[in-house]
């Protein structure tokens, strides 16, 4: 990295490039990691300095303040048991964070779709390519991580790598599960964690009063889950992040998902009513 | 070990952040809770009066709250997106009551004036976080240390900077980045 690239990143990160300068660093920041690992490494230095600060409490009642200012808040769905967000903004955390704690690209790809040997005792991620009539699916063995934070800096990475690069998608339908035009998408899932993202592309535009649900169904133990609505919002693409409540019945390595349009707004259904967009609840 | 602890904070803010985006306002306190002490103590270094700083800080999170659906954390991490917007909100503050920038540093004994059992937040962590500020900052030139001082709490442009300082601006963002880099370099030493 050459001394003005450096020098652009310092000024940066301390607010002091123009609006002009400050766009095009942003450019190099799509495809450049190790600038994004540098800024890191940078940003880290800047906010110790403002916690090297003599330390003193928010005035009490200042957030009731805040509260009346952006008030009213709007009403989420109730998050529990599942959690749904997008992480479509997020879409290269994963790697930088992966990088940075030296976890790497600890994943290999097995050439078959069943079950692997041992998967008893070697943590696996499922891996699911989804298009609007059918699903494929594959476990890909992973190293055994040192805590919850590597396993889940592991899951992102992973669910990252292929929303940037579909192609490398191991689950494939018709070579390409992103290509098609009635919708696609894929699932990462960690069933030990019970963490997961869910990526779509290509769904038509949600009618108004009608939501998409994301749904596990899990054949071994003849459970079906609803995860939740999927907040495109006026999108018809993303990457979210959902999480099963530690209880959930979903516990084996393999597990259907789809995607339905459901005519409500309730934040979860026992079963789906409406019509399958996406996946098969077939395995 | 400390690497991974902050890189999982931050994590865990870039989460709270996506739930701030639609509206989670349980995620808006949680996130509240986390800045609202570093961001206040910033601003009355920057503002260097209670009754200012608190207003910005209150601007500073109706901001956040308005924002948070916008956060894209390959631009940054989470809480120098937050600092970045407190420190503009004091910047605007500075221009609108016609100050000057502060050139002064802000000595220690200064702090006392807003500094009382109740309101100084201490702790281990705290502490071990600031000696190795200051370890590191022991490695900074003291002009290199001079320039990033102005450019963090003061509200300076680099141009402003270099005109306190009477050096080109050249030299001016030459010293930002080589202290900057000192400083990261050192820190990053003394967690290793």
């Amino acid at each position: 990295m050459n001394e003005k690239t450096q020098e652009l990143a310092s000024l940066y990160v301390l607010d002091k490039l123009t609006p002009d300068e400050r766009s095009s660093f942003e450019n190099l920041l799509e495809t450049d990691t190790e600038l994004v690992l540098l800024l890191r490494e940078l940003e880290s230095a800047v906010e110790d300095q403002v916690r090297d600060l003599p330390q003193y409490n928010a005035p009490d009642g200042l957030f009731s303040k805040i509260q009346s200012q952006v008030q009213p808040f709007p009403q989420v769905a109730n998050s529990k048991p599942f959690i749904t967000i997008s992480w479509a903004s997020f879409a290269g955390w994963g790697m930088a964070a992966a990088l940075l704690l030296g976890v790497g690209l600890t994943l290999f790809v097995t050439n078959r779709d069943g079950p692997i040997a041992g998967a008893n005792s070697q943590p696996v991620l499922l891996i699911v390519g989804m298009n609007s009539d059918s699903s494929a699916f594959k476990t890909i063995p992973t190293v055994i991580p040192e805590d919850e934070f590597e396993n889940f800096v592991q899951l992102t990475q992973m669910a990252e790598i292929f929303w940037a690069h579909p192609e490398q998608l191991p689950a494939t339908i018709n070579n390409s599960p992103l290509a098609n035009t009635r919708g696609s998408g894929y699932a990462v899932f960690d069933p030990q964690s019970k963490h997961g993202f869910i990526a779509i592309q290509n769904l038509p535009r949600q009618e108004k009063g009608k939501n998409y649900f994301l749904w596990l169904k899990d054949p071994k133990a003849n459970v079906l889950e609803c995860a939740g609505i999927i907040p495109l919002l006026e999108k018809n693409e993303g990457l979210y992040f959902f999480e099963l409540e530690d209880n959930s019945p979903i516990s084996s390595a393999r597990v259907a998902f789809f995607v339905t349009e459901e005519n409500t707004s309730e934040p979860k259904l026992s079963h789906p009513k409406g019509e399958l967009v996406l996946g098969s609840d077939r395995i | 070990m400390t690497l991974t602890i902050q890189h999982e904070a931050a994590l865990e803010e870039a989460c709270l952040l996506a739930q701030i985006g639609v509206g989670d306002s349980h995620a808006f306190r949680r996130l509240y809770d986390r800045y609202s002490t570093p961001l206040f103590s910033l601003g009355l270094r920057m503002l260097k009066n209670p009754s200012e700083a608190e207003e910005a800080l209150q601007d500073t999170f109706v901001k956040i709250w308005k924002n948070a659906a916008y956060y894209d954390a390959r631009k940054s991490r989470p809480f120098t997106w937050a600092v970045t917007i407190m420190r503009r909100t004091c910047i605007d503050r500075i221009r609108k009551l016609n100050r000057e920038p502060e050139v002064t540093t802000f000595e220690p004994e200064q702090d006392q004036e807003w500094a009382t059992a109740e309101t100084v937040r201490e702790s281990v962590a705290l502490n071990e976080t600031r000696n190795q500020v200051e370890e590191a900052l022991k490695n900074v030139p003291a002009k290199q240390k001079k320039a990033l001082e102005l450019a963090l709490f003061s509200g300076m442009t680099h141009s402003e900077i270099a005109n306190s300082l009477e050096q080109p601006l050249g030299t001016v963002k030459s010293w930002l980045k080589r202290g900057l880099f000192q400083l990261r370099n050192s820190l990053t030493e003394t967690v290793l």
